[in-house]
C-alpha cells in the first residue's frame, strides 16, 4: 500500500486555472466516489481550497496511477489534459506525507502559518469520511495530520503576528480601544483600498460607520454597504470630532487634514484619542498631525513595515516546525508499517 | 478607631499603587505606539482600558485617603487636643491629597487626558510613599507606628 498525493497550488497554477480546478462542496461526494471506482482505490480525501486541489489517494500497487488521476481531474472538470500536464505534482510515501503534514502546519501557504488551513484539512478529511472514502489509513494519516498542524501552531510562533496592512490596522486599533461596539469609524474617500480596511475593522464588532467623500453620490453606496451615514466633505469636522478610528484613501495630491487642524479637533473632543491610519499615497494626512497629544497616526509604510516584520519573524520559524513535522512523520511511517 | 484609621488609609494606599501600575502598563504602551515600535502589539489590555482603571483607582484611593484624614483629625482633637498638631505625617498627607486633587480637578476641568496626566498619577505615589514610610523614617513625629 503506498499513500500517494497528486495536486496543484498557487506556486504552480495561476488562479484562473485553479478556480476551474477547485471541487464545490456538492461535487465531493460524487468526485470521491468515481475516483475510488475507476481507479479501484480504497481510500481517497480531496483538499479543494482557493490556493490548492489535492488528491490524496490510498493506492494498492503502482501502476502509472499519476497520470489516471490527472487524466481524471481534467475529464471532471472539463478540462483539456494537456493543458494541465505541468502543473501538477505527485508524491509518494514519505514525501506524500511529509507534504500532507507541512500543508496541514501552514508551511505551504501563501501567507506562512495562516491557521484557516488547518480548518480545510479537517473539514476535507470529515467529508471524505462521511462518503466512507476513509479507511484505518487515512483516519490515522489525517488525524496526524491536525495534530501535527496544531502542535507547530502552538509550540512555535509561526501563525503569530499580523501579516496583511489590514490586519497590522485592526491589531493596532485593539491596543488603542477597549469596546469596539462604541465607537465609529470614519473613512475619507470611497476607494477599494478603504473599503478593504474598513471591512477588517467593522469584523471585530465596530458601533458606526460614517463615509465622507467630494462627491456625496459616491459615499452612498458605500455607507450604505456598511449601514453606516454618507457626510459631505463640508461637514468634515463634525465628523471628526465623533470618530475614534479614520481611514483615509483618497486619491487626492495633498493633505486633507493638517496639523491646526487636528489640534482644533482634539480640543473639542477633550483629548478622547484618535487612530488615525492613512493608506493613501501621496499621503493625505500631514505626518505633522503625529505630534499632537493622544493622536495615533499610522501610514502605509508604517503599517507595512510592521506586516513585513512580522512575515520575517514567521520565516524564522520554519526551521522549528519542520522538525515537529519530520518527528511526527517518523512516528506516522513506524505505525503504519506495523500496523501492517 | 485608631485600627479603622490605619486600615482605610492602606486601603488607600493600594488604590493609589493599582493606578501606579496601570499608569505605568499606559505609558510604556503609549509610547511605543506614538513611535511606531512592532512591541505595541505584545501589549494584552488596550490603552482606553489602562485609563480607566487608572482614573477609578485614584477616585477610590482619593476617598478612602480624605475619610482616612478626617478620622486623623478627629483623633487628633481626642488624643492630642487639636484637629491639626502639625505632626509631619499630617503636612505629607495634606500634600498627597492635593497632589491628587490635582490629578482628578486636571481630568474634570481642562479634559486632560493621556500621557501627562498619567504620569501625574504614577509620580504623586512618591508622597504616598514618603508619607506611609518617608515621615517616619527621616523625621519622625508622633505617628509611631506608621
Amino acid at each position: 500500500m503506498h499513500i500517494g498525493v497528486l495536486g496543484l497550488n498557487h506556486r504552480t497554477t495561476p488562479v484562473e486555472l485553479r478556480e476551474q480546478m477547485a471541487f464545490r462542496e456538492e461535487e465531493l461526494p460524487e468526485a470521491l466516489t468515481a475516483v475510488r471506482r475507476e481507479l479501484k482505490i480504497p481510500e481517497c480525501v480531496i483538499l479543494s481550497t482557493c490556493n490548492r486541489v489535492e488528491l490524496y489517494t490510498l493506492l494498492p500497487e503502482l501502476n502509472g496511477h499519476a497520470a489516471r488521476l490527472r487524466e481524471f481531474l481534467a475529464r471532471f472538470h472539463q478540462l483539456d489534459p494537456a493543458h494541465l500536464s505541468d502543473r501538477f505534482y505527485w508524491h509518494l510515501q514519505p514525501d506524500s506525507v511529509r507534504h500532507l503534514f507541512r500543508v496541514a502546519a501552514g508551511l505551504e501557504s501563501m501567507v506562512l502559518g495562516e491557521s484557516e488551513i488547518l480548518g480545510q484539512v479537517r473539514e476535507a478529511y470529515a467529508q471524505a469520511a462521511a462518503c466512507g472514502s476513509v479507511g484505518p489509513v487515512f483516519h490515522r494519516l489525517f488525524q496526524t495530520a491536525i495534530r501535527t498542524g496544531k502542535e507547530v501552531r502552538t509550540k512555535t510562533r509561526i501563525g503569530q503576528g499580523a501579516t496583511s496592512v489590514s490586519s497590522v490596522a485592526v491589531e493596532l486599533a485593539r491596543r488603542i480601544f477597549r469596546d469596539f461596539r462604541s465607537k465609529t469609524i470614519l473613512t475619507l474617500g470611497a476607494g477599494q483600498m478603504g473599503e478593504a480596511a474598513l471591512r477588517s475593522l467593522q469584523d471585530q464588532g465596530v458601533g458606526s460607520v460614517l463615509v465622507a467623500n467630494r462627491t456625496l453620490a459616491a459615499a452612498e453606496p458605500l455607507a450604505l454597504a456598511f449601514k453606516g451615514k454618507a457626510v459631505p466633505l463640508t461637514e468634515l469636522e463634525p465628523a471628526l470630532i465623533q470618530a475614534d478610528i479614520v481611514i483615509s484613501s483618497t486619491a487626492a495630491d495633498h493633505y486633507l487634514l493638517t496639523r491646526a487642524q487636528v489640534h482644533r479637533i482634539m480640543t473639542a473632543r477633550r483629548g478622547r484619542p484618535i487612530f488615525l491610519i492613512d493608506i493613501s499615497v501621496p499621503r493625505n494626512l500631514d505626518p505633522k498631525i503625529a505630534e499632537l497629544e493622544n493622536v495615533y497616526l499610522y501610514d502605509i509604510d508604517d503599517l507595512e513595515e510592521i506586516a513585513s516584520a512580522n512575515r520575517r519573524r514567521r520565516l524564522d520559524e520554519v526551521t522549528s516546525c519542520a522538525a515537529i513535522v519530520e518527528d511526527q512523520l517518523e512516528n506516522f511511517l513506524t505505525r503504519i508499517s506495523a500496523a501492517r | 478607631m485608631i485600627a479603622l484609621h490605619a486600615a482605610v488609609l492602606f486601603a488607600s494606599y493600594a488604590a493609589f499603587f493599582v493606578a501606579v501600575v496601570t499608569g505605568v502598563l499606559f505609558l510604556v504602551q503609549e509610547r511605543r505606539l506614538k513611535r511606531k515600535d512592532p512591541r505595541v502589539l505584545q501589549a494584552v489590555l488596550p490603552l482606553e482600558l489602562l485609563d480607566r482603571v487608572n482614573l477609578w483607582s485614584v477616585l477610590v484611593g482619593f476617598a478612602l485617603f480624605s475619610f482616612g484624614m478626617i478620622q486623623g483629625f478627629l483623633l487628633a482633637r481626642t488624643r492630642w487636643g487639636a484637629f491639626w498638631t502639625g505632626d509631619p505625617k499630617e503636612v505629607w498627607s495634606l500634600a498627597t491629597l492635593a497632589a491628587y486633587a490635582a490629578v482628578l480637578g486636571f481630568r474634570a476641568s481642562v479634559g486632560l487626558r493621556g500621557r501627562r496626566i498619567v504620569f501625574l498619577s504614577v509620580v504623586s505615589f512618591l508622597l504616598v510613599l514618603f508619607t506611609f514610610v518617608g515621615v517616619n523614617y527621616f523625621i519622625g513625629g508622633r505617628h509611631v507606628f506608621f
